[in-house]
């Protein structure tokens, strides 16, 4: 209801008020934008997707072993958040060329815009999720001598399953706005969402700009999806997704 | 007997920082016996049995378990344990948690394993296997527990206040129920609680410890035939087994 009745005014304000095309293009012209040449879109899409994926896929890795590191050795936690904390606030426009020179024009400088500002939320999750493994169940695992890999695979990973997903719903924006302003940062790498949108800009082509963004808005709205259904589907014993059974 | 068969605990004290909670304690477990420590809270008895399940380390004294350390019997799933709080994974269904011990370190598990599905039929959760712990009430989890520790088909069990948590009615029924999975089995069985009732119902001797700094009073035999069934409890030598051990805990605490 609330969409639709967005849509509407929206539409109605831009044809009414008479906004020019670049500053906002209204919804049917956006859409027919798009009809046109459905197939150039939707590759920018899945180019795009494909850098968020495998960015945020090397992110949760690197944030694994970084997390269970952390969980374990208290003074390294310690150690380890004035770097975490820089990560999050830095500005990704101030050290983007430091980014491409180190490791390359192009995908990796992209794929590691995006596992670089994802990995903090990821490692603030695993660590926290982590320790709130139930500490009943952990003298219950030293009561047979578990060794430290059962305790971690068994019973401090899943313990960290709920907010490992929670920090996922927030990577999952932040790395979506990296790879577009990566990708946007450099010319002729690859026809991703974030270049289109730049050329569009700097033409000054309207209807291609707010294609493009719809586009990317269109995408981070369904991975958000993905990961609500994955919640329910790996959550199902979680006291968060029983509120809604009743 | 063999003279290294079973739990010796000769002279254990704890301190934790500056506060002594256990004063040098002695006692002896043989195979198969059914041992209550009673006490009231804070007088030091789910500390004595941490340790002698290897849980924490003793200030001062010794601890062996069949003739070895705590953790070595850890390391071999000598040791069966019950903690207060069900703990159950509640990842997994009511039938996994149950066979979560026996997946531990499985190599060190013994030959032959009682039949947990068998286990669970005996505690009435046959229905619930493939239910996950937040669908059970306290008491139907801490059967589970139950379950978990006899499944593990250890010659020891270590019971920290497992019904403390329960109502009068059930805590009843689990004390008739642990009486029934401990009837078959030889393992003996520590078991830790402040009611009176719990420890004559179940235990073949209760030790009475007093309030902080935790240190034995004395110790009951209890001569009640076996197998232990609810109607036990009507007669008159029950009572007299709860008056005597009534006795020993006002002495214990007007120390």
């Amino acid at each position: 209801m609330g969409a639709v009745a967005l849509v509407v005014f929206w539409e109605v304000f831009v044809r009414v008020r008479g906004v020019r095309p670049f500053v906002l293009l209204p919804p049917s012209e956006i859409i027919s934008t798009f009809l046109d040449h459905p197939g150039f879109y939707l590759e920018a899409t899945a180019i795009t997707a494909w850098h968020l994926g495998l960015g945020l896929a090397i992110s949760l890795a690197v944030s694994l072993v970084i997390g269970a590191a952390l969980a374990a050795v208290r003074p390294l936690e310690h150690a380890s958040q004035p770097l975490l904390v820089l990560i999050l606030v830095t500005p990704w426009v101030a050290y983007i060329n430091s980014v491409v020179l180190f490791v390359g024009r192009g995908n990796p400088s992209i794929i590691f815009l995006v596992s670089f500002v994802t990995v903090p939320a990821f490692v603030y999750a695993i660590v926290s999720g982590m320790r709130s493994a139930d500490p009943a169940a952990r003298e219950l695992f030293a009561s047979v001598d578990a060794s430290r890999r059962e305790v971690l695979w068994r019973l401090r990973l899943p313990s960290a399953v709920p907010s490992m997903l929670t920090a996922l719903r927030i990577n999952l924006g932040l790395g979506l706005g990296a790879a577009y302003f990566a990708e946007g940062s450099f010319n002729s790498v690859g026809n991703g969402l974030g270049e289109v949108g730049k050329r569009a800009a700097a033409n000054n082509q309207g209807s291609l700009l707010w294609t493009t963004i719809l586009c990317t808005a269109v995408l981070g709205i369904a991975v958000q999806v993905l990961v609500v259904l994955a919640e329910r589907w790996l959550l199902h014993w979680h006291a968060s997704q029983r509120i809604r059974a009743r | 007997m063999e003279p290294d068969l079973g739990i010796n605990v000769r002279e254990v004290s704890k301190n934790f920082g500056s506060t002594r909670a256990l004063d040098p304690v002695d006692l002896d477990l043989g195979p198969g016996e059914v041992v209550t420590l009673l006490g009231p809270s804070g007088c030091g008895k789910t500390t004595l049995l941490r340790l002698v399940a290897g849980l924490e380390r003793p200030s001062g004294g010794t601890i062996t378990v069949d003739g070895r350390s705590p953790a070595e019997a850890r390391r071999a799933k000598r040791i069966g344990f019950v903690p207060q709080a069900p703990a159950l994974l509640p990842w997994r269904t009511v039938d996994a948690n149950a066979k979560v011990l026996r997946d531990l370190r499985p190599d060190a598990n013994p030959v032959s394993l009682p039949d947990p599905a068998a286990l669970l039929e005996q505690v009435g959760l046959t229905d619930f296997a493939d239910a996950y712990p937040h669908e059970l009430s306290g008491g139907m989890q801490q059967r589970v527990g139950l379950v978990r520790a006899f499944a593990l088909g250890a010659p020891y069990l270590l019971m920290d206040e497992p019904f403390a948590a329960l109502d009068e009615i059930t805590r009843a029924e689990m004390r008739y129920l642990l009486a029934e999975l401990c009837e078959p089995v030889n393992a003996a069985v520590l078991f830790v609680t402040h009611s009176i009732a719990e420890s004559v119902f179940l235990s073949d001797r209760v030790v009475v410890l007093s309030s902080r700094p935790g240190h034995i009073v004395g110790s009951a035999q209890i001569g009640l035939p076996h197998p232990r069934v609810p109607e036990t409890e009507d007669d008159p030598e029950f009572f007299e087994y709860e008056r005597q051990l009534r006795q020993m805990l006002h002495t214990g605490a007007g120390r």
